[in-house]
């Protein structure tokens, strides 16, 4: 698809290269963006409200946005709609709340911390009650007897997938988002909300990750499990998720 | 693709059915990841952490669906979550009774599954029973043989 080419092209193009560029050339692209079938603005609007659009170029990026809503089956999983962001610490609490995209009810800041709250417990519970195959006492299981594996040994039961460690919630789909856990090993927790189409989720949250160790751990002012407010962070997170879509 | 238990629990959030199926060869067709001649663990401890299971699991849909809810809006549903062990599988009913099912993570999306043994199963031989209680008061539960016969039909044959 030609379309999806030139979103890629627009999106990463960053705010130093706005001033490089020919008018002539904005104008064009801003005729192309124009040819968007109606459905994609409904969602481009609301979503440009939530985003400061400096110039035609952030507002054509936004737009592509909306695009690739529309059309989750755009190749290469260009198709990235990230609802919003949330950081649990290792005690539940919440401590980075972002939204991306309009899609989700908004909640009161209230109301985001009961559900990290909630959250933290239930994905503790989840990880509870994983299902244990019971084992014929005298059967000497090769996963049982490999050192450092979290199969217990002498209750006599395994896990399902004896190899692999066990955690708690990774993926929860519902009808309209799919949530994305990941645990760090130090227990912070990353909630990411997305489509329920979007690809290569895994990516973006390690990219999250990545960018939550160079912006807000480096940053020496970050008092650990306190709630984030890092510029650099808000911006360089804001910047790569608008540049991937 | 394995199937690990089931619950049903009514809308007074008591579990009124459960059933744990053991990956022995004779129940389930199929199964992995499991050594062969694996048997039952004594009897006793296997109930009473089936009990706990029952409250845990429910805990955990309840809250999950209700998070649910309050992101996605009244009409969004809660479908179903992965671990790395294992994926549960949720389905309500309009009257709240929320049937719930803990299997591999090979298995495709159950939904369709669940309504199925509401449906054909739990409407057909528990809902016009005349003798089957409305209210499940203290937990008596789903007492009913052609209703468990036809689940563990179902569980093996159909899903298996």
């Amino acid at each position: 698809m030609n379309t999806s080419i030139h979103h890629d092209q627009v999106g990463c193009r960053t705010a130093k290269d706005i001033n490089k560029l020919p008018t002539a050339l904005t104008r064009k692209e801003q005729a192309d963006f124009e040819h968007f079938p109606a459905t994609s603005t409904s969602t481009s609007i609301s979503s440009e409200k939530s985003t400061p659009a400096c110039c035609i170029l952030c507002s054509a990026s936004t737009l592509s946005i909306g695009h690739a809503v529309s059309t989750p089956d755009t190749p290469d999983s260009v198709a990235m709609a990230v609802f919003s962001l949330i950081i649990i610490n290792k005690a539940g609490g919440l401590i980075y709340q972002r939204e991306f995209q309009a899609g989700l009810r908004k909640l009161s800041t209230n109301d985001y911390l009961v559900l990290a709250g909630t959250f933290h417990g239930v994905h503790a519970i989840t990880r509870s009650i994983t299902p244990k195959l019971p084992l014929a006492p005298t059967t000497n299981s090769p996963a049982a007897a490999s050192p450092g594996s979290n199969t217990p040994v002498a209750s006599g039961y395994s896990y399902p997938i004896p190899g692999a460690s066990v955690s708690g919630l990774e993926y929860l789909e519902t009808d309209k988002f799919r949530l994305t856990c990941f645990q760090t090993l130090t227990g912070t927790k990353f909630l990411l909300f997305t489509d329920p189409m979007t690809g290569n989720v895994d990516t973006i949250i390690n990219k999250i990750y990545e960018l939550y160790a160079d912006y807000v751990m480096k940053n020496p002012f970050y008092q650990l499990e306190m709630p984030v407010r890092c510029e650099a962070f808000d911006r360089h997170l804001g910047a790569w998720l608008r540049g991937r879509t | 693709m394995t199937v690990y238990s089931f619950y049903i629990f009514d809308r007074h959030a008591e579990c009124i059915y459960k059933r744990r199926w053991l990956p022995r060869p004779t129940s389930i067709v199929g199964k992995s990841n499991q050594v062969p001649g694996a048997a039952p663990a004594g009897l006793g401890q296997t109930v009473k952490a089936g009990d706990d299971d029952a409250k845990l699991v429910f805990g955990t849909v309840f809250s999950l669906r209700n998070m649910v809810r309050k992101l996605g809006g009244e009409e969004d549903n809660f479908v179903s979550y992965n671990t790395s062990q294992y994926k549960l599988h949720y389905y309500e009913t309009p009257t709240n009774i929320k049937f719930v099912m803990l299997t591999d993570l090979k298995s495709p999306s159950m939904r369709i599954a669940l309504q199925q043994i509401y449906i054909n199963l739990f409407v057909e031989y528990v809902v016009k029973n005349p003798l089957s209680p409305v209210e499940h008061p203290g937990g008596i539960g789903v007492n009913n043989e052609l209703f468990e016969e036809s689940l563990e039909q179902f569980v093996t044959r159909v899903l298996a």
